[in-house]
């Protein structure tokens, strides 16, 4: 499994891309660092979706409360990569 | 509330016996003065009656509906009973356990898709019973009173209830915290609820097409982990019949689409099943609005 530390904002960016094309039918073309959850289309449940898949691949966890605070793909990058604070528990 | 309330009071202060009168009157002043209830209750009666014994023009009575609201009065006092007194008020008989029990030996929680159909606090027991953590997912507007009016009567009992929060992915990731734990976690899946955003499948039951949300089936799906259906119904003598089918009898991860189309076939798994347990307790069936209706919301 790959260490999501050793990942850049890119190939995490990558990987987020991989995965909504193969699980939720999008194009690569349509998914942008500013695109929204809502603007894809896609709801809470594929929002776990994704954070599952995600889970699957490399050795990065999501809490509880992160995705509540997560509006872009650029939000979900910036989680992973460890440059956006957590939610306090 | 106020009616759980007075039955619980009154169930701690008299027991259980002496208070059926006061909760038959509590549920017969709601069959007196809900119309809308009474209408759906008549229309019921005769869908799962048509199952049974079709004969053509058969309509259910009011007096067959009052029997129907009656046995929503016995349920309570079994719900305080149950909390208040704890299990050993009854006995409970267990079929397809070996639906649940190996996941939960290997460490592996399961989701348990259960209805207003019986009884839904006896599934606490199975927790009990197994040394198992039971989760049941609530919905908020409901959570906080029902916890205090439990808490009440078990302090002691580890009232593990998950509100649910509409749209939100929290609320999923709080599943899926329990699921990977190995505990159970109890969803009631037969009703739209207004956080259910419009995400709905129609099913077959009882010979016409009826609404459930897509959440609760697509659940299993999203965190690739087994689902059983459960019902806990009421016997003649005070006990309780714990049936358990499997759902999704191992894991299976889908998404997109195809993660839909699958969450619409559990779904119709889901309505046979509970229609099967509505022909076998006709009475036990405790939501009191027209699910057929478009939306089916109650």
């Amino acid at each position: 499994m790959v260490d999501h530390a050793s990942m850049t904002p890119d190939e995490i960016f990558a990987m987020l891309k991989r995965i909504m094309v193969r699980e939720f039918d999008l194009e690569e073309a349509q998914i942008l660092l500013s695109s929204g959850f809502e603007e894809l289309d896609l709801d809470s449940i594929d929002a776990v979706d994704l954070a599952v898949s995600v889970e699957e691949e490399i050795d990065f966890q999501f809490e509880t409360d992160d995705l509540a605070e997560l509006r872009t793909m650029q939000d979900v990058v910036d989680l992973i990569a460890g440059v956006r604070d957590r939610t306090s528990d | 509330m106020w009616g759980l309330k007075l039955t619980a009071a009154s169930i701690r202060l008299f027991g259980r016996a002496l208070s059926l009168p006061l909760v038959l009157a509590v549920v017969g002043y709601f069959f007196a003065t809900d119309r809308a209830g009474r209408a759906a209750s008549r229309t019921y009666l005769g869908r799962v009656h048509a199952r049974t014994r079709p004969e053509p023009g058969w309509q259910p009575t009011l007096w067959q509906s009052f029997l129907h609201y009656r046995e929503f009065a016995l349920s309570i006092a079994d719900r305080v009973t149950l909390w208040g007194g704890g299990p050993g008020a009854f006995s409970f008989r267990f079929g397809g356990k070996e639906h649940i029990r190996p996941h939960l030996d290997r460490g592996q929680g399961v989701l348990l898709l259960g209805a207003h159909l019986g009884s839904f606090d006896a599934l606490r027991v199975l927790g009990e019973q197994d040394a198992v953590p039971v989760n049941v997912l609530m919905y908020t507007r409901h959570a906080p009173k029902i916890n205090e009016v439990f808490r009440t009567l078990s302090p002691d009992v580890d009232v593990r209830v998950i509100p649910v929060e509409p749209g939100s992915a929290s609320t999923t990731l709080q599943i899926k915290a329990c699921i990977d734990r190995g505990e159970l976690v109890a969803i009631l899946a037969d009703r739209v609820e207004p956080g259910d955003l419009g995400r709905v499948c129609e099913v077959d039951f009882l010979g016409e097409k009826a609404a459930l949300p897509m959440a609760p089936f697509q659940l299993p799906l999203v965190l690739g982990c087994p689902a059983a259906v459960i019902v806990a119904l009421r016997g003649k003598e005070p006990d309780y019949e714990v049936i358990a089918e499997p759902l999704l009898a191992t894991g299976e991860r889908q998404s997109g689409p195809a993660r839909a189309a699958r969450a619409r076939e559990l779904a119709q798994v889901y309505a046979g099943f509970l229609e099967r347990q509505c022909v076998r307790a006709p009475r036990q069936w405790f939501n009191f609005y027209d699910v057929w209706a478009k939306g089916g919301r109650p």
